[in-house]
């Protein structure tokens, strides 16, 4: 039978990540939709931290700081963009946005902030490396 | 508002610093080379090289073998069963009178809704993918799936899914969905309690896995095969597997846009299935259908499989006209996607739409017909020999006679006008449901029990889960068929009906009926369990590879093989047989 | 290992023929006996057969006797002509 073997050359019975990304996955979900943000954004997190351990796992990434970074941005544009629906940007006053976000904008911002804390977390990562 | 939110914080920061904790004890995910657990280092590879698993529970969560999670996956599905079945229970317990005196009808209605999406999503597609995850690998001869993580990920969406779905009735102060599992608009949009948002998503869940896990089967036969399997002597249930993989990629991504454009106008005021301004109540139900007709032969075609494969087991000979049987799978996946609206006939749609809708419905049992015709063919010119796996495959056939004859009827639009909503719609589908897909179910289960368990279930008791299921199922079942001719209208906790309109009394005993069948249907199954579990705790290891005598009739096939070299090896099954690949797994 | 002994394939299908067509008989017995006023046994849609627990029985014998015994038919029909597996014992 052909040994099937993963792109580091062995063969891998266990992987720790898989129920962290489901967890991560459904923690998002929960969150967004019923508008629980701390579920929200540590549910983002959980989900973007599995999904690089997992990449660098099976040899995908080099090391796992560049693919934090890069779902950051991915999170952050997505996130900015949902705001973006909502509010005029030529008449934004983000501080009254901020601190009293409800809704879609909310959930934006969610989103969003996960994405910046993934985005330094992976910047800060790399740089210490 | 403040204090909840920090405490939420506090708490979410808390799990993800104890998940990095874990994690990086059993991992060093920063450069990955072994730590804990034992691992062996292979070259750079790290944590669990090739040589090991680890112990306990953390071996069961961080598990990406195939076998694993085929066991994981059928563990989850029998529980939730019990949980289904439960839940209908007490509603056939609610429905032995006219009055609604057990329950409150709203908890009736919340049950109601859960039976139907447990059942379906938590019992149906997970135990499938139990017995897909489990033996396609062995059945093609490959090594393991072909993306080993994401089946796990796919397997680890399902116990939050669940949770999510039954969160209406585990967290309190919160009122569980009351929507029916079709979740029809408007109603589904304006009922304002939270668990039905929580089954929204939970059912979301629920689709994603099934979705990655119709992915896996797909890439796995089409690209892991081994060298002396092809597209010509790929086995049936091989062959279900991939026809459903496929209908799942077309169906569930669009349930998923579903389930989130109502969870959006649920809570973010979009309107999507909006009156006037969106596209109408009717756009749910098309989309719902789109998805929700592919679903049940989802649920039915790899049952077929199974069937297919093991009644001519015991029948001593190969399935007659295995082509044919291909053919009609490939059919039946393709035409599932034509006949949705046949749950739509009384919504006022054209007439010419439903016409064509009619006609394509009818047609699709033509397949369905051809592969019946072909089983019976089998056992003619076969030996019998009637052990549990076969007697399930027989009363299969029995069944989806009845069950898939009703259905047909119900194609007809006349005859569907009168009887839509009814009882009747109920008996056909849970003909097939319970009489077919769940009896297809245990036959595998008792067929593949010496592989699962190396041990060997006891007779007697199967023989009984098999004649207390058949007669629960067609008491049952039948009940409610004639209680859909006496007009009885399905999804009602009471029917108070005043009996110079409706012949009441003739319901009730119907409904006492139909109770006395789902309490023979629960001893059988409460025997069911009792067999698996002390036969898999107590029963003497099974020495003999060759537990059907299957080489008597050449037709002992891989997985059996496979299992025969895990029983030869020398400390009789310890390790892991070197036919998977050259793994060996330390029991420790 | 196994030891249940094997029954012809036939004999299988055949008791389970009758068998369902007995039920049918009950069946049309029960509702016929307990509803006579409702039903309205009309053997292939032609001839009329007496409201009662006999003409719903034959009713239902019939219908399913012969629906099913059709099917077998030509189950053996074509297990005849392109079957290739010999029946019968080793």
């Amino acid at each position: 039978m052909s040994e099937q073997v993963d792109a580091a050359g062995g063969y891998r019975r266990a992987s720790p990540w898989p129920v962290f990304v489901a967890l991560g996955f459904a923690l998002s979900e929960l969150g967004i939709f019923v508008g629980l943000y701390p579920v929200a954004v540590g549910g983002l997190l959980l989900l973007a931290g599995s999904v690089a351990g997992i990449l660098r796992e099976s040899d995908y990434a080099t090391d796992v700081w560049r693919p934090l970074a890069g779902l950051g941005v991915a999170f952050a544009v997505l996130g900015i963009a949902v705001v973006g629906t909502q509010v005029d940007p030529t008449t934004l006053d983000v501080l009254a946005v901020v601190s009293d976000p409800g809704g879609i904008v909310g959930r934006g911002l969610a989103i969003a902030g996960a994405g910046v804390i993934l985005l330094v977390v992976g910047l800060v990562g790399y740089l210490l490396e | 508002m403040a204090g909840q939110q920090l405490a939420l914080t506090v708490l979410m920061g808390l799990v993800l610093v104890g998940v990095a904790a874990l994690l990086t004890r059993i991992e060093d995910w920063r450069r990955y080379t072994a730590l804990a657990g034992g691992a062996v280092a292979v070259g750079e590879e790290s944590g669990y090289g090739h040589r090991e698993k680890p112990s306990g529970v953390i071996r069961w969560l961080t598990t990406v073998d195939h076998k694993d999670i085929g066991i994981l996956y059928g563990v989850f599905a029998l529980i939730s069963l019990a949980v289904g079945g439960l839940m209908v229970m007490v509603m056939r317990f609610e429905l032995l009178t006219p009055a609604s005196d057990v329950i409150s009808p709203q908890l009736y209605n919340a049950f109601l809704t859960s039976h139907g999406i447990t059942m379906l999503f938590l019992f149906g597609t997970p135990i499938i993918a139990a017995f897909g995850n489990y033996f396609i690998p062995l059945l093609i001869g490959a090594d393991d799936m072909a993306f080993p993580r994401i089946n796990a990920i796919a397997f680890w969406l399902l116990p939050p899914g669940a949770l999510l779905i039954w969160g209406g009735f585990l967290i309190p102060g919160i009122a569980p969905s009351q929507t029916s599992w079709t979740m029809y608009t408007p109603l589904s949009v304006e009922q304002a309690h939270l668990g039905a948002d929580l089954m929204l998503l939970g059912l979301h869940l629920t689709g994603v896995s099934a979705t990655m896990g119709a992915i896996n089967f797909i890439v796995t036969i089409f690209t892991e095969r081994g060298e002396d399997v092809n597209w010509a002597n790929l086995d049936i249930f091989s062959w279900t597997m991939l026809t459903q993989s496929g209908i799942i990629l077309f169906a569930f991504p669009l349930l998923g846009s579903a389930i989130v454009m109502l969870l959006l106008d649920r809570n973010l005021g979009t309107l999507f299935y909006a009156v006037g301004e969106g596209g109408g109540t009717i756009l749910w139900q098309h989309l719902f259908w789109f998805f929700g007709h592919p679903e049940v032969y989802i649920l039915v075609l790899p049952p077929m499989g199974l069937v297919s494969y093991i009644l001519p087991r015991f029948a001593g000979r190969k399935l007659f006209g295995f082509k044919f049987v291909v053919y009609s799978t490939l059919a039946i996946g393709v035409l599932s996607f034509g006949v949705w609206a046949h749950h739509m006939f009384s919504t006022g749609i054209d007439p010419r739409l439903r016409a064509s809708f009619m006609a394509v419905s009818l047609a699709i049992a033509v397949p369905s017909a051809v592969k019946t015709f072909n089983w019976i063919t089998t056992m003619w010119n076969g030996r019998i020999k009637l052990a549990a796996p076969m007697l399930f495959c027989i009363g299969f056939v029995s069944n989806f006679i009845i069950g898939g004859v009703t259905g047909v009827f119900l194609a007809s639009i006349p005859v569907d006008l009168v009887l839509h909503d009814t009882y009747y719609v109920v008996g056909h589908f849970h003909y097939i449901i319970m009489g077919a897909i769940a009896f297809a179910v245990f036959a595998g289960i008792y067929y593949w029990f010496p592989i699962f368990t190396g041990k060997m279930y006891q007779r007697t008791l199967a023989k009984w889960h098999f004649w207390l299921s058949m007669i629960g199922t067609n008491v049952t079942f039948f009940a409610m068929l004639l209680l859909g001719y006496m007009e009885m209208p399905r999804r009602y906790a009471s029917y108070e009906f005043d009996p110079a309109v409706a012949p009441l009394d003739a319901i009730t005993l119907l409904h006492q009926a139909a109770t006395v069948g789902a309490v023979i249907l629960l001893i059988g199954q409460i025997i069911f369990v009792w067999n698996v579990v002390q036969s898999w705790l107590e029963a003497p290891t099974l020495t003999d590879e060759d537990p059907w005598d299957l080489k008597n009739d050449g037709l002992f096939t891989r997985e059996f093989g496979w299992n025969a070299d895990r029983l030869a090896l020398p400390d009789g099954g310890e390790e892991e047989a070197m036919a998977d690949g050259g793994e060996a797994e330390a029991d420790q | 290992m196994s030891v249940t002994t094997a029954i012809r394939g036939r004999r299988v299908v055949l008791v389970v023929y009758l068998v369902v067509v007995a039920i049918a008989g009950l069946m049309g017995t029960i509702l016929g006996a307990t509803r006579p006023d409702v039903v309205d046994p009309v053997l292939f849609g032609v001839f009329p057969l007496p409201a009662s627990a006999f003409g719903m029985a034959v009713y239902g014998m019939v219908t399913v006797g012969l629906a099913v015994g059709v099917l077998v038919v030509a189950v053996s029909y074509v297990a005849a002509r392109f079957d290739t597996h010999e029946p019968g014992g080793e």
